[in-house]
C-alpha cells in the first residue's frame, strides 16, 4: 500500500543507546551518543517498507513514515485521527511508545510521533 | 405567453463570409455558453453596433418580466440550458448545433492571444459567428427567435487579471524586493563584483512555490517544488508565502539555485515539518531557511520536537547553515535552536533610521540556557501587521486575499487577486539572510556554519533605538541586545571579512562528512517521498565543529554607530596581500593582531574597499 496526500504521516524515532537527546544535547556538539546504534535505522526502515509504508530519509534520530490509516492500524496498531488543520494524531495521543509497536520494531524504535501543525512567521 | 421558435434560417445555408473558406470547423466545447437579450421596452438592442451601453442608457435595454419570461421559454423548448435571467439578459448555454438550427448561425472557432495568469501571452480558442460584423454576435431577424430576443452574444474566454511582473503603486512608506532589501542590507556592492550566490544551492522549508512573472522576468533559478510527507500539488503555493518569501532570498543572492520544499496543505497549514525538513537535508544544499516555527517558552521538548532539534543539529553538524525565523512574539522554535542562525527584525523608517522591529521575538532562551535570539536581524515592519515589503505571489492566494484591500496598515491596500502582497514579519528576514549566507558561501565555502553565523554577527549593524515584540519589550542598545542579536545584517562587510578569513583558514576538515548510518536499501515497495540519496544521511559519526585553523579574533564586534571622521580619521586601507595559509607576498605571515585590525579597517570604514 502507498501512501497519498492526506494520509497519516508520523515521525519514527529510533532508540539510542543513550535514549532521547532532550533539548541540551540535540545540538550539533553533542547529539553523536543519543544516535541510534548501527543497523537500527535500515531494520527499522526495511521493515515498515516492507509492510508498505512509504519511508523517508533518515535524518538525526528520526524518519518519517506515511500510509493510509488502516495501514497504521494493521501494521503498527496505531489508530490515527484527523487533528486540526489537516494534521494527524492517534488516538491514545501524538507519541505511540516504542513498547507499544509490534516486537519487530520494538528494539530499534523509540516511539513513533504525529507532529502538530507549526506557524508561519508572517505579518499576521 | 410562450413562443415556441419557429426554427432558424437553417444550418445549410451560408455565412456572410466573415469566416474564411478554408478555416477547419476547430473543435467546439460540449458546451457553449452565450447571453440573449430580451426584447427591450426601449426598443433598442443592447447588441446595436457601435453602441456603448452605460449607466445613463442601460435603461432603454431593460426588459419586463413578460418578455423575460418569454425569452427562458422559447430558449428552453429550443433545448438550451437556461442558467440565469434578469431584466436585462438571459444566460444560457447549448451545443454547436442547437445554435446553429435555432438561429441559423455558422459557428467557428479561431485562436486569438489572450493574457493569462502569470502575465503569459497565449493563444485561448474564441467560438465566433460568420454571419455578423460584430465579434461573436448572432442575430435573430428572420429566425424564430425574432421580437423575443434583440440578439445573442457568444461568451468568450476571460482570465484572472494578468500578474504584474511589477509591484502595485501603493501610498503608504514600504519597501521593494529585489531593490530595497538590495541596497538596505547593502548586497548590492558584492553583486557588484559577482558574488551574486552563484552555484550556492539554498533549500526552503515553507508552502511550496508558485510561477510568477517577477521571478521569470528576472531569470531566477527555481528547482521543481519538493513535496513534503502529506502534501500534494507541486505546482501550486495555495497559501503564497512561500512564493513571496522566495523573493527576499533572490533580493539579496539573485544568483542562487532554490529548491523549495512544500510542507502545507491546501488550507495552509503546515504539517509534518520535521519530516519537510529532512527532506531538504536530503536534496544536499548548502543553506536551508525556515520562515516557521511553535513557540517553546519552556522545556522539556515534545519527542518530536527533539527529533526536529535532533535533524537541525545533524544537519548543521554535516555543514548545512539553517537560518530560521526568530519568532513575531513567539518563543521561537527552531529559532533558539543553538545550531541555527537566528534572525530577528530591524524596522528602517522612511528618515532611514534603523530601530528595532516591536513586531518580533527576542529572549533568553529557557529551552538552552544561554542561548540568546536572535543572532542578526533583517528588514521587518513594525505592528500591526508589519506589512513593510510588498511581495510577489500568485494572485488570489491566501495571503493576497487576506491582506488585500483596506487601508493600510490593517491593509496592503492592493487588490485581492493582483498577485502582490505586502508583508513581512521574521519570515522575510530569515529568507534574507539565508541570501546573504549565499554570499558568504560563496565567497568562501571553507567557512563553516558556525564560522558564517560569527561573519555576519561581526559586520552586523548595530541598532540602538526601539523596542521588540512587546511580549518581551526588550530595548535594543549599544552593543548585542535582545532586541536584534548583534544588529542589522550589512552584507558587504560580511562578504569581505569571509574573503578575508577565507585566506587565513585551512581547508575545514569536512565538518562532517554526512555519511550513512545505514546504507539505504529500499524494500519494494518502497517508495520514497523523495528520490533517496544516501550520500546525505544519516549522519555518523558526529564530530564537534573545528574552529578556524588561526583563531581570528578578537573581532571587533560593532561599530560605533557614528563614525566621526574628523575625530576617528580613517585612512585609506592600505594594500594588503595576503597569500595562502596567512603568508604575505615577502612571506611575512599576518598574526592574529594583524586581521584583527584589517578587519577593523573593514568594518569601522564608512566606504569598506574591495579585498
Amino acid at each position: 500500500m502507498e501512501g497519498r496526500p492526506g494520509d497519516p504521516v508520523a515521525l519514527v524515532l529510533l532508540r539510542s543507546p543513550g535514549g532521547l537527546p532532550g533539548a541540551a544535547a540535540a545540538v550539533a556538539g553533542r547529539l553523536e551518543r543519543h544516535l541510534p546504534e548501527p543497523g537500527a535505522a535500515e531494520r527499522a526502515a526495511s521493515a515498515l517498507a516492507e509492510a508498505g509504508f512509504e519511508v523517508g530519509p533518515v535524518v538525526g534520530i528520526s524518519f518519517s513514515i506515511a500510509g493510509p490509516p488502516e495501514l497504521f492500524r494493521a501494521r503498527l496498531g496505531i489508530d490515527p485521527v484527523p487533528s486540526a488543520g489537516g494534521a494527524w494524531t492517534a488516538a491514545g495521543g501524538a507519541e505511540v511508545p516504542g513498547g507499544e509497536l509490534p516486537a519487530a520494531l520494538a528494539g530499534d524504535v523509540e516511539a513513533v510521533v504525529f507532529e502538530e501543525p507549526v506557524e508561519l512567521l508572517d505579518g499576521e | 405567453m410562450a413562443t415556441k421558435p419557429s426554427g432558424g434560417r437553417g444550418t445549410g445555408s451560408s455565412g456572410r463570409g466573415r469566416k474564411p473558406a478554408e478555416q477547419p470547423d476547430g473543435d467546439f466545447p460540449a458546451r457553449i455558453f452565450a447571453i440573449a437579450s430580451p426584447e427591450s421596452l426601449g426598443g433598442l438592442s443592447m447588441f446595436t453596433p457601435g453602441l456603448v451601453p452605460g449607466a445613463e442608457t442601460v435603461g432603454l435595454h431593460v426588459s419586463d418580466d413578460e418578455a423575460v419570461h418569454r425569452a427562458v421559454q422559447a430558449l428552453s423548448d429550443a433545448g438550451f440550458e437556461v442558467l440565469q435571467a434578469n431584466q436585462l439578459m438571459v444566460n444560457f448555454a447549448g451545443t454547436r448545433e442547437q445554435f446553429e438550427a435555432s438561429f441559423g448561425a455558422h459557428l467557428f472557432t479561431e485562436e486569438r492571444s489572450v493574457f493569462k495568469p502569470g502575465g503569459l501571452v497565449e493563444e485561448a480558442t474564441f467560438i465566433d459567428n460568420a454571419d455578423t460584423e460584430v465579434p461573436g454576435l448572432i442575430e435573430t431577424a428572420g429566425t424564430g427567435f425574432e421580437g423575443i430576443l434583440d440578439g445573442v452574444a457568444l461568451e468568450e474566454p476571460y482570465y484572472l487579471h494578468a500578474v504584474d511582473v511589477l509591484p502595485p503603486t501603493v501610498d503608504y512608506y514600504h519597501l521593494n524586493v529585489p531593490d530595497d532589501v538590495s541596497v538596505l542590507l547593502n548586497a548590492q556592492r558584492p553583486h557588484r563584483s559577482g558574488v551574486t550566490g552563484k552555484d550556492v544551492k539554498v533549500a526552503m522549508v515553507d508552502t511550496g512555490f508558485q510561477t510568477h512573472p517577477f521571478f521569470t522576468e528576472h531569470g531566477y533559478r527555481v528547482e521543481p517544488t519538493t513535496l513534503g510527507p502529506g502534501t500534494a500539488n507541486p505546482g501550486v503555493d495555495e497559501n503564497g508565502h512561500g512564493t513571496g518569501e522566495s523573493a527576499n532570498i533572490f533580493a539579496t543572492a539573485p544568483d542562487v539555485t532554490l529548491y523549495p520544499v512544500k510542507c502545507a496543505t491546501a488550507t495552509g497549514a503546515l504539517v509534518n515539518v520535521t519530516a519537510a525538513f529532512n527532506a531538504a537535508v536530503a536534496l544536499g544544499p548548502d543553506i536551508i531557511t525556515n520562515s516557521w516555527g511553535s513557540s517553546q517558552p519552556n522545556g522539556p521538548l515534545s519527542a518530536a520536537n527533539q527529533a526536529l532539534a535532533a535533524a537541525v543539529a545533524a544537519a548543521v553538524a554535516g555543514g548545512i547553515t539553517v537560518v530560521f525565523s526568530a519568532g513575531n512574539g513567539g518563543w521561537g522554535f527552531p529559532g533558539q535552536h543553538p545550531d541555527v542562525i537566528s534572525v530577528g527584525g530591524v524596522d528602517r523608517q522612511r528618515n532611514g533610521q534603523l530601530r528595532a522591529s516591536d513586531y518580533t521575538s527576542g529572549f533568553a532562551s529557557n529551552v538552552y540556557p544561554g542561548r540568546r535570539v536572535p543572532d542578526v536581524s533583517g528588514l521587518v515592519g513594525m505592528r500591526p501587521r508589519a506589512m513593510n515589503i510588498m511581495l510577489p505571489l500568485p494572485a488570489g492566494c491566501a495571503i493576497d486575499v487576506g491582506n488585500g484591500g483596506g487601508s493600510f496598515p490593517n491593509g496592503d491596500e492592493t487588490a485581492t487577486n493582483d498577485g502582490w502582497a505586502a508583508f513581512s514579519g521574521t519570515s522575510a528576514a530569515a529568507p534574507q539572510i539565508a541570501g546573504v549566507c549565499a554570499l558568504i558561501r560563496q565567497a568562501c565555502k571553507r567557512l563553516s556554519p558556525a564560522a558564517i553565523r560569527d561573519v555576519l554577527q561581526t559586520t552586523a549593524v548595530d541598532v540602538t533605538t526601539g523596542t521588540n515584540h512587546p511580549n518581551f519589550g526588550h530595548a535594543a542598545v549599544v552593543g548585542p541586545d535582545l532586541a536584534t542579536g548583534h544588529g542589522l545584517v550589512d552584507a558587504h562587510r560580511a562578504v569581505l571579512i569571509a574573503k578575508l578569513r577565507c585566506r587565513l583558514v585551512g581547508p575545514v576538515l569536512p565538518a562532517l562528512p554526512i555519511q550513512p548510518l545505514i546504507p539505504f536499501t529500499p524494500v519494494q515497495p518502497i517508495q520514497p517521498l523523495l528520490p533517496f540519496k544516501p550520500p546525505v544521511l544519516p549522519i555518523q559519526p558526529l564530530l564537534p565543529f573545528r574552529p578556524p585553523v588561526l583563531p581570528v579574533q578578537p573581532l571587533i564586534p560593532f561599530r560605533p554607530p557614528i563614525i566621526n571622521p574628523f575625530l576617528n580619521p580613517i585612512g585609506p586601507i592600505p594594500p594588503v596581500v595576503i597569500r595562502e595559509g596567512g603568508q604575505d607576498a615577502d612571506g611575512v605571515p599576518l598574526t592574529a593582531e594583524d586581521v584583527a585590525e584589517i578587519e577593523r579597517f573593514v568594518i569601522e570604514s564608512p566606504e569598506p574597499p574591495e579585498l
